[in-house]
């Protein structure tokens, strides 16, 4: 009984723990996702890139890892993560803090190539907002982006 | 020793059990709770004036936060500019009409032109929910009096 219980504990744990971590991808591992679709551009061009991106059973969903793409008006050109959001304008788009990311985004991207931004948003294997830094790298009309989550909530109310 | 590990079994159990319990449905403010708490402000505005009935909004633990409930006070002359709001305080001194949420809906653009015209009416969108935490649909009724506004939404 006691070894059966000890194993119980052992396995609760270890589900409490994967589910945590192992669910979280890593900020050099976001931007070798974002040099992946970068790479697919140039070599396939846009539009049939975007199609490949805007997969989400593909190769550019990795765990909580998703690229979007969005051109320099801020409209939604591909994503992995929800490809039902390609051809909507973000543009206006608020997070709670009523940060308007993409139009930050854009404006970013016009001074320098690569880059990070940050803002909340909900965690797409949890539901939970949480904070977010997206690393970003522009090329030509478009800016490709992949985000890590962090574990703490940083949800002010 | 038996009888600790057991008890640190149960104790993982219901603690695994309630963080991935959903949150309990009476945690929700109903559509009618959200006209009701709207109409209250404004009446509280209507009679004791500004600075009181923002104080009180701005009180989180006060009566215009109500579970996934709250009010929020727009200027719709100054492009929506935020004046009071018990959550999210983050957004008070924004303007808030330019906002689109997450599925690049302008739902204040759209609530900002009705309440110029109307003075009154509903407006839906997707919005972080305080008590869940997560982005949800919401459906959301303001009020004016003259260019002062006076928002609560219900999560659907």
């Amino acid at each position: 009984m006691r070894k059966f219980t000890i194993a119980m504990l052992v396995v609760v744990f270890l589900v409490g723990s994967v589910h945590a971590a192992g669910m979280r991808g890593t900020a050099p591992e976001a931007i070798k996702m974002v040099e992946k679709a970068v790479a697919l551009i140039v070599s396939e061009g846009g539009d049939k890139a975007f199609k490949e991106i805007s997969n989400s059973k593909g190769p550019f969903v990795d765990r909580d890892l998703y690229v979007f793409v969005v051109d320099l008006k801020g409209v939604v050109r591909a994503h992995s993560g929800d490809p039902s959001m390609v051809g909507k304008n973000m543009l206006d788009t608020r997070d709670m803090d009523g940060k308007a990311f993409v139009r930050d985004l854009i404006r970013q991207a016009r001074v320098k190539d690569t880059g990070w931004i940050d803002y909340k948003w909900p965690h797409p294997i949890t539901g939970q907002i949480e904070s977010q830094s997206r690393y970003y790298h522009k090329i030509g009309d478009f800016i490709v982006t992949c985000g890590i989550y962090y574990l703490q909530a940083d949800f002010e109310t | 020793m038996k009888k600790i590990l057991l008890g640190l079994l149960i104790v993982a159990f219901i603690a695994t059990g309630l963080a991935y319990a959903q949150q309990p449905k009476q945690l929700k403010g109903s559509k009618d709770e959200a006209v009701e708490m709207v109409k209250k402000a404004v009446a509280m505005y209507k009679k004791e004036g500004r600075d009181k009935t923002f104080a009180a909004i701005n009180d989180p633990k006060g009566e215009f936060q109500y579970m996934d409930l709250y009010i929020w006070v727009i200027d719709v002359d100054a492009n929506g500019l935020c004046l009071a709001r018990p959550v999210f305080r983050q957004l008070i001194g924004q303007e808030l009409c330019p906002f689109a949420d997450s599925e690049g809906k302008p739902f204040m653009q759209e609530a900002c032109e009705t309440a110029r015209k109307k003075g009154m009416g509903w407006v839906d969108y997707y919005w972080a929910n305080p008590v869940t935490k997560r982005n949800e649909s919401k459906s959301t009724y303001f009020e004016c009096v003259k260019n002062i506004c006076f928002f609560c939404g219900y999560y659907k």
